[in-house]
């Protein structure tokens, strides 16, 4: 039975994406328990982009940056002739709306918009050019929360058949203040030392004593680091409402060494709060969100620190394994291996720069290899990848950049790139404030807060990958070891060449290019104790695919809100460095139907990185492969593809070659899944 | 896991007797071998202080994480290719079949202020002769895993190597640089020592040195990071 395209996409709006209320967040348009009977939850707020699907429904924005409207009359046609009013009004959820259903837009004036045919393309509204008086600035918070309403009735209020952006839990956009810049809050630096390698810089906000109870992030530097060069996190986060303890870090005798002072300088300052710095944190510091950072062998250090309170090797006094929300590491080193240095469930969060000369990441260097720890992590996870930067820019301390390559970052741009995602990353996992979430995964090209540095040599990857019970794995390749069974059962019909699977490792000592050796250039197992696996393969000038049928269980994706994908370009292949830069293919899904939709990962401001281009560990150009995650929303492949039915969903296909994108390459490929955060 | 236990500090101490006299320090060929480079590294014993612990301390320097409430506070003079800081494994500093603690890197300067444990002898100072041991670096490891059957290799392959000990002289003008035996209640009281050292003999490391001197709790108070030493 069909039924008619406008209620269908109300049905689907409320019953996506989140199945599960047990296990998932209330999503973006989720309504509210209680509300406005016939509201209208559609995604409204996006940005255009330059081919289909046209256009981005997204949820955060920078200040300074345009706002973009669209509402696709495709698949909304009574809509067409329509003339409506459309205010961008402070969030609040939907009862709240119901209680006072008075529309004030926060410009100062509505816009008024009359629906044409032809979908989003043809009826886009710039909601804010970026000029005007709309600020991201929220006080202590990350952003202002902002719905985006339709006024379809022209009543000024909000009632039934309205439409709107947000009126959920979360809102409809997040306008989000420059998070290079420094907060609203005074920071204030205290150096102080508790007994041996128990000195402490901290940070916190001048009027903590007004404050509740604030997070806790603790620095644990790098070998021939100090405690004192992290005033680029401690000043920029506690302006922000944090308590930044940098610390003292026994370094030197190895990374079992360096997690003893991690654990020991965490738990004296919890457990001398009455005294450090005249007693003013006392009460304030909040114990159960503590993130623990670490720098190199401290990287490493706090993974190993929190292993072994998983294990039971050692117990603190003052707080608990539950208590640690966050672990980042910059540069790790894996000394300890998958037995003992493993965040295991904890959101585990990666910086590593392509230029790093000493945890360098080369073949023959397992210990070097930053992404290790990165992959042992089974919660939610993610990495920034930086070109050009190398081990000392993540420090503010003197000494050399321990840099190779070429188009190397200095530390100030650096420091802009590491505030401007930092905050949003502690947010999300410490705060659950989604307001920049999205800075997680979204390509960085189109994506980026204002006063990052915007030269050719920035080039940032992203991965992001949430919990299990946020993932729905079509193929992670780490299970059916063989080319025509996926993970999960279903069969994979591929005409790609020169296919391989298995662990993702470059098992010599050089990335030169070999066609022996198809992991070439992979760097995310250690051993075999490390089990993440993966496939690559190649195209040349003719077109090619891998379909991943899909087994029962996966075909119904209305519940879900991306398809997601993990890829790298394969470093130092001649179908790599022939063409160097941003490559593209692209998805297509099939439901039982047979109807299809394709969508080029490129779409949305950017393919797949090419490797940072720096010689050494063998010959040729080209560092390890950076893997980069793809997320494409499910939605969007039914703009221009109504009847593509997403609660029956047959198949998933890569598509490679000239009618998809680049017309060859060589590809490593992972972690296919449905996702939702 | 490890286990914490007590080292006999006699024992290693006897293993070391007439290793030193084994041979003279390598000349200056134009071409040396790494050994030779090895055993040329450590250059000079700068300075020498016996200190005793009322509190006794961890030698995190070694697997066996032995206790210790008696040593010596010293500066050496080291080839500085041997102390580069990096996050790989670096040169590990022994002294006869005993690593040092390395306090500061001094990868400039070539001057290292070190901890070296020992036993208290009958007079109740540290009994471990330093005229009677080579000071060397070993290959790159990490100390925290060196055991004492490890640090007894590295030093039969450091004498064979051509290291020599310090002369009874050079021990003697260490030691009146470094003058009398101290008493400190605590590590962390001759952390404040050893930072004073770095702050006098290796200034690139300012920052190691400041940080070690910073103000005891509860004497903290607001203040912005030293840019100067403030003990010369």
């Amino acid at each position: 039975m069909k039924i008619a395209p406008f209620c269908a996409a109300v049905l689907i709006a409320t019953a996506a994406p989140h199945a599960t209320a047990q296990t998932t967040p209330a999503g973006p348009n989720a309504p509210a328990a209680r509300g406005i009977a016939g509201l209208v939850h559609e995604e409204i707020a996006g940005r255009p982009l330059a081919r289909f699907p046209h256009f981005d429904f997204v949820q955060s924005y920078y200040a300074g940056l345009s706002i973009e409207a669209a509402v696709d009359t495709d698949r909304h046609p009574a809509l067409v002739g329509q003339t409506a009013d459309v205010y961008l009004c402070a969030h609040r959820d939907e009862a709240g709306w119901a209680a006072s259903p008075v529309l004030v837009d926060v410009r100062g004036a509505f816009q008024t918009i009359t629906f044409a045919s032809g979908g989003v393309q043809a009826n886009l509204l710039t909601l804010d050019n970026g000029l005007g008086s709309l600020s991201g600035d929220v006080g202590a918070g990350l952003g202002r929360a902002l719905d985006v309403v339709i006024d379809i009735d022209r009543d000024a209020r909000i009632s039934t058949g309205d439409w709107v952006d947000g009126a959920g839990s979360t809102p409809g956009l997040w306008l989000l203040a420059p998070t290079t810049a420094p907060g609203p809050l005074t920071p204030v630096e205290v150096l102080y030392s508790g007994g041996s390698f128990l000195g402490q810089d901290l940070y916190y906000p001048s009027n903590i004593a007004t404050m509740g109870e604030l997070p806790l992030v603790v620095v644990s530097h790098g070998n021939g680091h100090n405690y004192q060069w992290y005033d680029h996190i401690g000043l920029h986060l506690a302006s922000y409402g944090y308590v930044v303890m940098s610390h003292q870090n026994n370094t030197v005798p190895g990374t079992e060494t360096a997690s003893t002072t991690t654990l020991t300088n965490t738990d004296y300052l919890l457990g001398n709060l009455a005294t450090i710095a005249g007693g003013v944190l006392d009460g304030h510091v909040d114990r159960h969100h503590i993130t623990w950072m670490g720098h190199s062998r401290g990287g490493e250090g706090v993974a190993r620190a929190y292993d072994r309170m998983f294990d039971g090797q050692y117990t603190p006094v003052n707080f608990t394994l539950a208590d640690i929300v966050l672990v980042s590491s910059i540069a790790p080193t894996d000394f300890q291996g998958n037995a003992n240095t493993n965040p295991h469930g904890v959101p585990y969060h990666l910086w590593t720069g392509g230029a790093d000369s000493d945890v360098n990441g080369c073949a023959s260097c397992n210990l070097c290899q930053t992404f290790h720890l990165h992959e042992r992590a089974t919660g939610a996870r993610s990495s920034i990848s930086l070109h050009g930067v190398g081990h000392g820019a993540f420090h503010a301390g003197s000494g050399g950049l321990f840099a190779s390559g070429p188009c190397l970052l200095t530390r100030t741009e650096t420091h802009a790139i590491m505030k401007a995602y930092l905050l949003p990353l502690v947010e999300w996992h410490v705060k659950g404030n989604p307001a920049g979430r999205e800075a997680l995964w979204r390509q960085w090209e189109s994506f980026q807060s204002p006063g990052v540095p915007t030269t050719s040599c920035t080039t940032v990857d992203l991965m992001h990958r949430g919990t299990a019970a946020q993932r729905a794995v079509i193929d992670d390749f780490e299970t059916n070891p063989a080319l025509d069974l996926s993970s999960s059962g279903g069969a994979v019909i591929w005409d790609v060449q020169n296919p391989g699977q298995g662990r993702l490792d470059d098992v010599n000592s050089a990335f030169t290019t070999s066609p022996s050796e198809p992991m070439n250039g992979m760097t995310f197992s250690g051993s075999v104790a490390d089990a993440t696996s993966g496939m690559v393969f190649e195209w040349t000038g003719v077109d090619r695919s891998i379909v991943f049928e899909l087994v029962p269980e996966l075909t119904d994706v209305s519940a879900w809100r991306w398809l997601s994908l993990r890829a790298c370009q394969v470093t130092r292949s001649t179908l790599t460095t022939s063409q160097l830069g941003d490559l593209d293919f692209s998805v297509r899904l099939r439901d039982v139907n047979g109807v299809v939709s394709d969508i080029a990962i490129g779409a949305y401001g950017g393919g797949l990185e090419e490797p940072y281009q720096r010689t050494g560990c063998g010959t040729g150009a080209g560092w390890a492969n950076e893997w980069e995650t793809i997320r494409i929303p499910l939605a969007d492949f039914t703009r221009g593809a109504a009847a593509l039915d997403l609660s029956q969903l047959s198949s998933v296909e890569m598509r490679f070659g000239p009618s998809a994108g680049d017309a060859q390459g060589r590809i490593g490929l992972d972690d296919v899944e449905f996702a939702r955060d | 896991m490890r286990i914490t236990h007590t080292i006999t500090f006699l024992l290693l101490g006897a293993a070391l007797v007439g290793v030193g006299s084994l041979a003279l320090r390598a000349g200056a060929e134009p071409e040396r071998t790494p050994a030779q480079r090895h055993a040329e590294s450590v250059r000079q014993l700068v300075c020498a202080q016996p200190f005793t612990l009322d509190e006794a301390a961890t030698h995190y320097y070694r697997a066996e994480q032995p206790r210790y409430d008696a040593g010596w506070l010293i500066v050496l003079d080291v080839d500085p290719a041997f102390v580069v800081a990096r996050q790989t494994e670096e040169p590990v500093l022994y002294a006869g079949a005993q690593t040092l603690e390395r306090v500061n890197h001094g990868s400039e300067s070539g001057r290292v202020v070190c901890i070296l444990p020992s036993p208290r002898g009958a007079d109740g100072q540290p009994s471990l002769d330093l005229a009677a041991h080579i000071f060397f670096f070993g290959p790159e490891a990490l100390p925290e895993r060196i055991d004492a059957l490890e640090a007894q290799h590295q030093l039969a392959r450091a004498a064979r190597s051509g290291t020599r000990p310090f002369t009874p002289d050079e021990v003697a003008a260490a030691r009146a640089c470094g003058g009398e035996a101290l008493r400190v209640r605590s590590r962390d009281e001759l952390d404040q020592l050893a930072g004073v050292l770095v702050l006098e003999h290796a200034p690139e490391d300012v920052d190691v040195g400041n940080g070690m001197l910073a103000p005891r709790v509860p004497g903290a108070a607001p203040a912005t990071k030293p840019t100067a030493p403030r003990v010369k």
